[in-house]
């Protein structure tokens, strides 16, 4: 009994001292390398960066990217972030506020572009949210899907920005989780992964579990080597201010009334106030009837677009951004159950409202209601539609 | 099935089991001594392991009664010296998943997936240990029991990769049962533990990660080189820490699990490497394979003795690489070891015959032992380099 | 004491070489590596909501 105490006693011992040795090796070569300036950021710079106009997407264009940044970074801009809708209209916020009214805008976004790569993006610049102006378009059709599309998610949050999440310490790790749990569900749908990628959902796996120790010692040691100890590199975006005058005429209302008659007159073949051409393609099938017009039932218990979208929420509150959120309509004039979204918009309402955010909701199911070009279709927004985030936008902003 | 399943040493889940194994196996000793025996308990223990966490479970357990009746059968009516039979037989499972697992089957073909009835991780080992049970116990009367069979053929830590235990050995430990329980053997096996870990999960895994996998193949001698080195460095640290880990949990709960490895790199002759690189296998395959060939070679009158033996070598480690697997990097590795031994066995022989050292001349004893330690070493390297794969 | 002496380093070597390869993933600051390119093996499923 006696032998096995001393064993017991000397086995600790020996842990002791050989753990007091490495944390003195780990904090003697801490100064060292504190000392040693190594540098782990990489910079992204560029000749242009704009102040009008879209940006599809963020793959294989580091302007892009930079684009991006530069103007949630600028506070006089306001960043769109938006699907299908982002057409070449004229009237589009993207185009006629800087073009008519000297206010620099820019969207960002095609079909697919939903709520969690939205707040991947903005995640990654986290620090450039205060003030900014930033406007979200939402589609509901998006909450009947299974959320962001991995094939988005490449495309809408590169490398770089996976980098700077990662790499972020003020990000939380409820919000770095967040990203690194889409990635582990859908490791599958992934080629491969990425370090930065296989580190974010392996620490959030980690995390998963009530203590990990690996994470506690990393916590520890990036306390005396910070930087030194990140796998990725942090990356900085070189960013110009813009200098586009703002124009004082801000009287647009003349133009509603011209747009309502130009859409009547675009819509030949039905009475839906449909564009002629988009009606005669995709809402005819091939005996010349019209394809019923109902949507899906959106099923908002365990609705991931919907935790997507608070996620979202909850981030542009907390970092104070200067957002606002649009919530698109649909044609009542075509679709017939439109009541297949009012329990979600009600809760769209519901949490805009308890965030205290500003919103607009074009989401109408009255017939009468609807003023022709609010859409140019069934689903994607017209001129006038534009015109009244226009006004909504100009409203918030004071502008 | 509810859990994840773990082969032996392959994940955090392993070693928890494993830790309740030792906990259970302390605590029967302490309070439960008389009530469940030793052996009943290790054979429990063994059922939980395969039936929960070991992949196959149905399929091992199959080949566990396969290899009994057969081992019964044998004992009972083949009563000729002849034992390529009774190998055959007991290991046709073994050569029907190497056979299958090299034919290339066409997806509407009925039997395209008989290879993975076959294919159940340690089925090598499992022979080898069925194999040496009968050579060993062919000329003893009396039967013997499944529960002794089964706890040494799926003794846990053992059971994958070895080191391969002798069945008389492994049953005495476990007669005494709870009383090999002591605390130097604890002691012992905590040691073991520890240095197992450090092969294998801190040595190994740095070696494979820092170096190994960061070789670029540009085609050169000087990355095959690299190669040949880093990976002999990464097979012994990963295989002696095994080794030391299936030993340290058989000190945990009693059982002296053989020693794998000794050194090797110290060997100044094939002989002896063999001894001292995955022991078990070496003593096994003198035992089992040398010994009956040579014997028979000698019944028959084949050549000199000197030739009998030469070519009960070589036939030993070709065997060998058969038994690595069907394809030709594992066949022609083994047929180098055997080369290996052949020419040392044949330098040996004239050394004696001419009473002076043939091949080093007059240098000094030093000399010798130095320059054969690094010859050695150098064949060794390239013979397992030639096991990897990497050439062909 | 020259066990003591084994001992400690071989403790001493464990906890170096978990927290080196377990904890801060060393290879990944030894090499580190360019950005390898992601593709998504799921396309877009172009829909009429």
């Amino acid at each position: 009994m006696k032998t096995n105490i001393n064993w017991f006693f000397k086995e600790i011992l020996a842990f002791g001292i050989a753990a007091i040795l490495l944390a003195i090796l780990f904090f003697s070569f801490s100064f060292f390398v504190s000392k040693s300036n190594l540098s782990q950021t990489k910079t992204i710079s560029g000749s242009i960066s704009s102040i009008r106009g879209t940006q599809a997407n963020f793959e294989s264009n580091k302007n892009g990217e930079l684009n991006f940044v530069s103007s949630v970074q600028r506070l006089n801009q306001i960043t769109i972030l938006g699907s299908s809708e982002m057409n070449d209209s004229p009237y589009a916020s993207y185009h006629f506020l800087p073009d008519s009214l000297g206010i620099p805008a820019m969207g960002f976004g095609h079909a697919f572009h939903q709520t969690f790569a939205m707040f991947c993006e903005l995640l990654a610049c986290e620090q450039k949210l205060e003030n900014s102006k930033i406007c979200i378009l939402l589609s509901p059709g998006w909450f009947v899907t299974e959320g962001t599309n991995t094939e988005a998610f490449v495309e809408f949050v590169p490398q770089n920005f996976i980098q700077n999440i990662l790499n972020n310490q003020q990000t939380s790790n409820e919000e770095k989780d967040a990203v690194g749990k889409y990635i582990s569900q859908h490791k599958e749908d992934f080629t491969s992964l990425t370090k930065p990628m296989a580190e974010l959902s392996s620490n959030a796996e980690k995390r998963e579990q009530a203590f990990s120790i690996s994470l506690t010692i990393k916590k520890w040691l990036s306390k005396g080597y910070g930087d030194a100890l990140q796998n990725t590199r942090n990356i900085k975006y070189l960013t110009k201010e813009n200098t586009l005058d703002i124009k004082k005429n801000r009287a647009i209302d003349s133009n509603f009334k011209a747009l309502e008659t130009l859409a009547i007159r675009k819509s030949k073949n039905n009475n839906m106030f449909v564009d002629s051409n988009y009606f005669k393609v995709n809402l005819l099938d091939e005996n010349g009837k019209i394809r019923p017009g109902i949507i899906a039932d959106v099923n908002m218990e365990n609705n991931q677009e919907f935790e997507d979208f608070l996620l979202l929420l909850n981030l542009l509150k907390s970092r104070h951004a200067n957002a606002c959120f649009v919530i698109q309509t649909l044609n009542p004039h075509y679709y017939e159950n439109m009541e297949a979204y009012d329990e979600l918009v009600q809760n769209l309402c519901k949490e805009l409202d308890k965030a205290g955010m500003p919103y607009l909701n074009m989401y109408n199911k009255d017939k009468s209601q609807y003023v022709p070009g609010t859409l140019n279709d069934v689903m994607h927004l017209g001129d006038l539609g534009w015109m009244q985030i226009n006004r909504f936008l100009l409203k918030t902003y004071g502008l | 099935m509810w859990f994840d399943k773990v082969l032996p040493f392959s994940s955090p889940t392993f070693f928890v089991f494993m830790g309740i194994v030792v906990l259970l196996v302390l605590i029967s000793k302490a309070f439960l001594q008389k009530i469940v025996p030793y052996r009943i308990l290790m054979g429990l223990l063994s059922l939980t392991y395969i039936a929960i966490l070991f992949p196959k479970p149905f399929h091992i357990i199959g080949l566990l009664v396969y290899s009994y009746y057969c081992l019964l059968a044998l004992r009972k009516w083949y009563k000729s010296e002849n034992i390529v039979l009774p190998m055959v037989l007991l290991s046709l499972p073994m050569l029907l998943m190497k056979f299958l697992s090299n034919i290339t089957f066409s997806d509407t073909n009925w039997w395209k997936h008989t290879p993975e009835l076959f294919q159940i991780a340690g089925i090598s080992y499992l022979v080898f240990r069925v194999i040496g049970l009968y050579i060993d116990e062919r000329s003893k009367p009396g039967k013997i029991n499944f529960l002794d069979f089964f706890n040494f053929t799926s003794f846990v830590p053992t059971l994958l990769i070895g080191p391969l235990d002798r069945f008389q050995r492994f049953t005495t430990d476990v007669k005494s049962g709870y009383s090999n329980i002591t605390s130097s053997l604890f002691l012992q096996g905590w040691n073991n533990f520890l240095l197992g870990l450090l092969y294998k999960f801190i040595l190994a895994e740095a070696i494979h990660r820092l170096l190994l996998s960061q070789l670029v193949d540009d085609g050169s001698i000087l990355y095959h080189l690299s190669y040949m080195y880093t990976y002999l460095m990464y097979l012994f640290f990963d295989f002696a820490g095994y080794s030391l880990l299936a030993i340290s949990f058989g000190n945990f709960i009693g059982i002296h699990v053989p020693i794998n490895f000794d050194k090797p790199f110290a060997a100044i002759n094939p002989k002896e490497f063999w001894k001292r690189w995955h022991k078990s296998l070496g003593e096994w395959l003198n035992d089992y394979f040398f010994k009956p060939l040579f014997k028979f070679f000698t019944q028959k009158k084949y050549g000199t003795s000197i030739q009998r033996q030469n070519w009960a070598l070589f036939l030993t480690f070709t065997l060998m690489g058969f038994w690595n697997g069907f394809q030709l990097h594992y066949i022609v590795s083994g047929m180098l070891f055997g080369l290996y031994s052949v020419v040392h066995n044949y330098y040996f022989y004239q050394c004696k015959k001419q009473k002076k050292e043939v091949f080093f001349g007059h240098l000094s004893e030093k000399w010798i032992k130095f320059l054969s330690i690094f010859i050695m070493f150098n064949l060794v390297a390239f013979a397992i380099y030639i096991f990897s794969g990497k050439l062909f | 004491m020259r066990g003591m002496m084994k001992k400690i380093l071989l403790y001493f070597l464990l906890l170096l070489g978990y927290i080196l390869l377990y904890v801060i993933d060393i290879e990944e600051i030894v090499y580190p590596s360019e950005d390898t390119k992601v593709e998504s093996k799921v396309d877009f499923v172009y829909q009429q909501f």
